[in-house]
């Protein structure tokens, strides 16, 4: 299809699917600058006629009467312009003014049957607004007015409210010619072509089919994967970054049971705790507190030992209940904290498929946690770094796993050592620490017993040696009283194949490439995974033994 | 048909394209048989150091050969060779492109084609972390929490 100002074979239509409609990509872009015949011609596309503005005027086809008046040139040029379109099996695309021509034969039963043409149908839609509709009878070139809709005056004989409807409806029914229906089409042209949301919408009646190209020929279909995927490349040794969701560090919990005057925290020092400890034991302190509890020490709710400095103001009087200790000590004023634990960078040991899972595995120690597998594919090339927020009251922790700074993985433990104070049972406390974060057990290495070991190992892929391998269960959780007793900074341990690289592998088998290449663009050893041999002058044997021999490893 | 042919030791791989020959005789004769382009047979009377020669030229055939001598009584030689495809037609070759499997040169390490081997014991290695206030366990570094009732 063409429409244009006498720029024959131009190609400004693209075309849905759809064998019988298509959208235009460029809607009447070029609308008001010509008008341009498309028609088949020997079973392909061509262009018969394409006429400016200007060219039109000079015709002298004047708008007339609300109409198109095509009788209005002189007697050769009109009979030029007819025959030009008589001559035409299929469309025409009369876009000037928003015009639309649409042609059909007389004797269509189906799109097969457009082929050859003797009569046709013209639909004249000026402004959006539809003014004439006509057939042609080539034999005596006479035209005919079949429909002209008044101001107000619309058909919908068959229901068809749009050109889509009313031309699926005659070519599915496999109407013969019926003015009805085409005028049917005519009249719902109207609404298409005056809707600025369908006015590009055309039939395309070219032959058989519509195909995608606009030509009776089917195409290919494109490659699918091409603009997505596109063709593969060189690769490996260099590494890029990956970027991820980005979850900010949450704020600590603002709310909090400090300051409420129904508990308070100390971080009292070791000579201000022996002082307490004088004091829990006076029975002045036990005359006083035994009033509002059964025991004395109901009214201290824990003592632990957490394993980082606690911030607070010094030298506050410590009250237990409402009695005084005349202690002075280190109030804390915040019940929850957190600390920064560090980062590590995790880089490619090759830059190759091995430095990714299954053939590299990971997994991260974090204190008063445990150890936890950690993907591979997901790590690799980033920087971890972990960060603790700590409840001071129970010693709940919850461990944030950043990845080049924001959070993407979290584990709940338990920070502190508890201090007996008597015999009472403290679980209650832990009870109510939160759980938001994953179990490090349950996170730990799955598995257990791996595949049986494949006899000759030795020379195996990696793939083979890492797949064989036991996966072995390395920790379970790591907290309270044993986790003050563990390594107290985080790690990653990794576990990597050992690779038995020959020295000039890549010059005896190559690398593994999957790349689409000119041959003569490589040098050295290439072995071919594919290729259609062409312009050899050789014997077909010798093109069989060529073909034969770069599947199998050659030497350019 | 008169026809020159070069005879020589080929120093290359046999399945590289740019092979390295040292031709050390130079024939000139002609066909008096019909012969297959691709696997010529030709006789040969009183060649010296015939035991290093295993390549043949034959430019009025566009071709290279592999070459195979067998003495046929004394004195007269059988030379069969077979088409080395990849020398004869490298140009040619050369302008044709392919998917490429392995490559020298050209390659992508994030290919997993099972291609390379691995001991059966693998590689373990600490990554520590830095930076940080992190935990600690001696006096300067840890507390003492107490929480009471009040206060």
């Amino acid at each position: 299809m063409v429409i244009g100002p006498g720029q024959p074979g131009r190609n400004d239509w693209t075309y849905q699917m759809n064998p019988l409609f298509m959208t235009l990509s460029e809607p009447l872009a070029y609308a008001n600058i010509g008008i341009g015949f498309y028609a088949k011609n020997y079973g392909y596309p061509e262009l018969i006629y394409c006429m400016p503005k200007p060219a039109i005027d000079s015709l002298g086809y004047t708008m007339a009467n609300n109409y198109m008046n095509l009788e209005g040139g002189s007697v050769s040029e009109n009979q030029n312009f007819r025959n030009k379109i008589a001559t035409s099996p299929s469309i025409c695309i009369f876009n000037y003014y928003k015009w639309a021509i649409l042609r059909i034969p007389h004797y269509v039963t189906t799109l097969t049957d457009i082929v050859d043409q003797t009569d046709y149908i013209i639909y004249v839609n000026v402004n959006g607004n539809v003014r004439r509709a006509s057939y042609h009878d080539t034999s005596g070139h006479v035209w005919r007015s079949i429909y002209r809709r008044k101001t107000g005056d619309r058909s919908y004989a068959n229901g068809a409210e749009d050109i889509g409807t009313g031309l699926l409806r005659l070519f599915e029914l496999g109407q013969v010619y019926n003015s009805e229906y085409n005028r049917i089409m005519f009249t719902a042209e109207e609404a298409v072509i005056g809707d600025a949301g369908y006015d590009a919408m055309i039939a395309y009646l070219q032959g058989e089919e519509a195909y995608p190209d606009g030509k009776d020929t089917p195409t290919d279909p494109k490659d699918p994967y091409g603009p997505i995927i596109g063709p593969s490349g060189p690769g490996g040794g260099g590494g890029t970054g990956r970027v991820f969701s980005l979850i900010d560090e949450p704020a600590l919990p603002f709310i909090s049971s400090v300051g409420t005057g129904f508990t308070s925290l100390w971080s009292p020092s070791l000579s201000d705790l022996q002082a307490l400890g004088r004091k829990l034991w006076s029975t002045d302190f036990f005359d006083q507190i035994i009033k509002n509890y059964q025991s004395p020490f109901d009214s201290l709710l824990s003592l632990s030992i957490v394993p980082f400095n606690v911030s607070g103001v010094e030298n506050q009087r410590m009250y237990i209940g409402n009695y005084d200790t005349e202690i002075d000590s280190t109030k804390i004023l915040r019940q929850y904290v957190n600390l920064d634990l560090g980062s590590c960078s995790i880089n490619e040991e090759v830059g190759s498929y091995l430095d990714y899972s299954p053939y590299t595995r990971m997994h991260l120690y974090l204190p008063y946690i445990g150890f936890i597998q950690i993907d591979t594919d997901e790590f690799m090339n980033h920087e971890i770094s972990v960060k603790y927020h700590i409840d001071l009251l129970t010693g709940a922790c919850v461990a944030y796993i950043f990845v080049d700074g924001y959070v993407h993985l979290q584990y709940s433990g338990n920070v502190s050592t508890q201090i007996p104070l008597s015999g009472r049972d403290m679980s209650g406390l832990y009870q109510a620490t939160i759980g938001i974060g994953l179990s490090a057990v349950g996170s730990a290495l799955s598995g257990g017993l791996g595949t049986a070991l494949t006899a000759g190992a030795l020379a195996s892929s990696a793939s083979t040696i890492m797949a064989s391998k036991d996966k072995v269960q390395i920790s379970g959780a790591v907290q309270g009283s044993s986790g003050i007793l563990g390594v107290q900074k985080p790690y990653i341990l990794l576990e990597s194949p050992n690779l038995c690289l020959p020295e000039s592998q890549n010059t005896f088998v190559g690398y593994p490439t999957y790349m689409t290449v000119s041959l003569g663009s490589l040098s050295g050893y290439t072995e071919v995974d594919s290729v259609h041999l062409h312009d050899i002058p050789c014997t077909e044997s010798e093109l069989r033994e060529i073909e034969e021999l770069l599947k199998g490893g050659v030497i350019l | 048909m008169s026809f020159t042919l070069q005879l020589g030791t080929n120093h290359s791989e046999k399945i590289k394209a740019d092979k390295n020959v040292t031709y050390t005789h130079t024939l000139t004769g002609s066909l008096k048989n019909e012969s297959d382009v691709v696997d010529p047979t030709i006789l040969v009377e009183g060649l010296p150091d015939i035991d290093k020669i295993d390549y043949m030229s034959i430019p009025e055939f566009g071709r290279f050969y592999f070459v195979t001598v067998r003495l046929i009584r004394e004195n007269l030689f059988e030379i069969t060779g077979h088409t080395d495809v990849i020398s004869s037609f490298k140009s040619e070759i050369r302008a044709n492109e392919a998917i490429i499997k392995k490559q020298e040169s050209k390659f992508n390490l994030y290919l997993d084609d099972g291609s390379f081997k691995a001991y059966q014991n693998p590689k373990y290695g600490v990554l520590n972390f830095s930076g940080g206030t992190g935990f600690g366990v001696d006096s300067q570094s840890s507390s003492y929490i107490l929480a009471v009732a009040g206060g």
